[in-house]
């Protein structure tokens, strides 16, 4: 392709990317042959695009995906997000918009400030390689809907923030949190950047390390799966309201203990953390 | 019966020969008509086509002209070439009489 550098051209280049590698490659060399513009090429991708994945989606793969993976996880990750991000704006709440110079050079602050760092940071650990084992796992089983994929859990979690956001009323008549909830920052823009940093970003770099590894070992496969399952089921029974299954929820620690199995195992065996030898 | 775009796809088809692909069809299509074809549209019409058994499509050997990209070749199948000429004679008959030229 001509000048790769502009917007247009890169966003070609992106939505190329779900085709089989064949045709891309192929697609790739007529439009360097072509004398289109951006615009042009990126209207024929797009309808050559629309046309592949609309025959992929009247196979029943992509809708079972949809359903036992993707519907599930994006609400379990919109809940979670939301009711975490909420805990860690009330806590954010208490040591930012409330410290001082006086506070500061206090000792009970401070041991405060440990004493909720846990609580602040033990969720994110979770989600975040909840969200980077989903987006390799989702890379395996659905390589060629991938980014529709991704779309769709996207959407769930806009839409748990589009229909879910505490309206200010309600919580000054009986929120014993209300102030927090009054600040728009922590009640809107807080739980968006929580779910950017805590989620998307590790489920997109998930994502791409699992579309690169073109095949996992079955060990590791089964590890991620395990790990992925266990810290579902716990996220699951946490935030349930039958007693018989919140008996079964792990304590934090553990939780993220099992979900960060899964990334340590990957990181081990891909040689992230001990890099192979190069044979000579 | 075929498209008219299927018709003309063929004919292009068949005029490159062994140097049927991708860019070279959309090149011999646009001007011959004058007209502007898409990839997409092409790419979806080979492939109905390829379903129906009127084109053969195959992976070629990367080039260096197109930055070492492989090109999806072309041939028409037997198949392709009697529904070509089936639309051409019903194309022939129906225009028989008729003079879209002007004096």
């Amino acid at each position: 392709m001509k000048s790769q550098r502009t917007l247009g051209w890169w966003l070609v280049n992106e939505i190329l990317h779900l085709l089989d590698r064949e045709e891309r490659e192929a697609v790739r060399g007529d439009l360097a042959e072509s004398c289109d513009s951006a615009a042009q090429a990126l209207r024929s991708v797009l309808r050559l695009v629309v046309y592949r994945q609309s025959m992929l989606w009247a196979q029943p793969r992509p809708w079972l995906v949809l359903c036992l993976f993707v519907v599930p996880l994006g609400a379990l990750l919109s809940f979670t997000s939301r009711s975490h991000a909420g805990l860690s704006a009330i806590y954010l709440w208490l040591v930012v918009n409330n410290a001082n110079l006086a506070l500061l050079r206090s000792a009970g602050f401070w041991y405060t400030v440990l004493q909720i760092l846990p609580a602040l940071l033990l969720p994110c650990l979770i989600l975040g390689c909840f969200a980077w084992m989903a987006g390799v796992l989702l890379a395996g089983i659905a390589r060629r809907t991938l980014w529709i994929h991704c779309a769709q859990i996207c959407l769930a979690l806009l839409c748990a923030n589009a229909f879910a956001l505490p309206q200010p009323h309600h919580f000054l008549a009986f929120d014993s949190n209300a102030a927090v909830h009054a600040n728009a920052f922590y009640r809107s823009i807080f739980p968006l950047l929580f779910q950017c940093l805590c989620i998307l970003l590790p489920g997109f770099v998930g994502t791409r390390q699992g579309t690169r590894a073109r095949n996992l070992q079955p060990w590791l496969r089964t590890l991620l799966w395990a790990s992925i399952l266990i810290c579902a089921f716990s996220l699951v029974a946490g935030i349930s309201t039958l007693w018989w299954l919140r008996m079964w929820a792990l304590p934090p620690l553990a939780v993220a203990a099992f979900a960060a199995v899964g990334p340590a195992g990957y990181l081990l065996t891909r040689g992230h953390v001990f890099p192979r030898r190069q044979r000579a | 019966m075929l498209g008219e775009f299927e018709y003309l796809l063929l004919t292009a088809a068949a005029s490159l020969g062994e140097e049927a692909y991708g860019a070279s069809i959309r090149r011999q299509m646009e001007n011959a008509t004058g007209r502007r074809c898409s990839i997409g549209a092409l790419y979806i019409t080979l492939d109905r086509m390829e379903r129906k058994g009127l084109v053969k499509t195959w992976m070629g050997d990367p080039t260096p002209q197109r930055g070492g990209r492989a090109k999806r070749m072309v041939r028409v199948t037997p198949a392709g070439l009697r529904a070509a000429s089936s639309f051409y004679r019903a194309v022939r008959g129906v225009t028989r009489n008729v003079a879209w030229e002007s004096e």
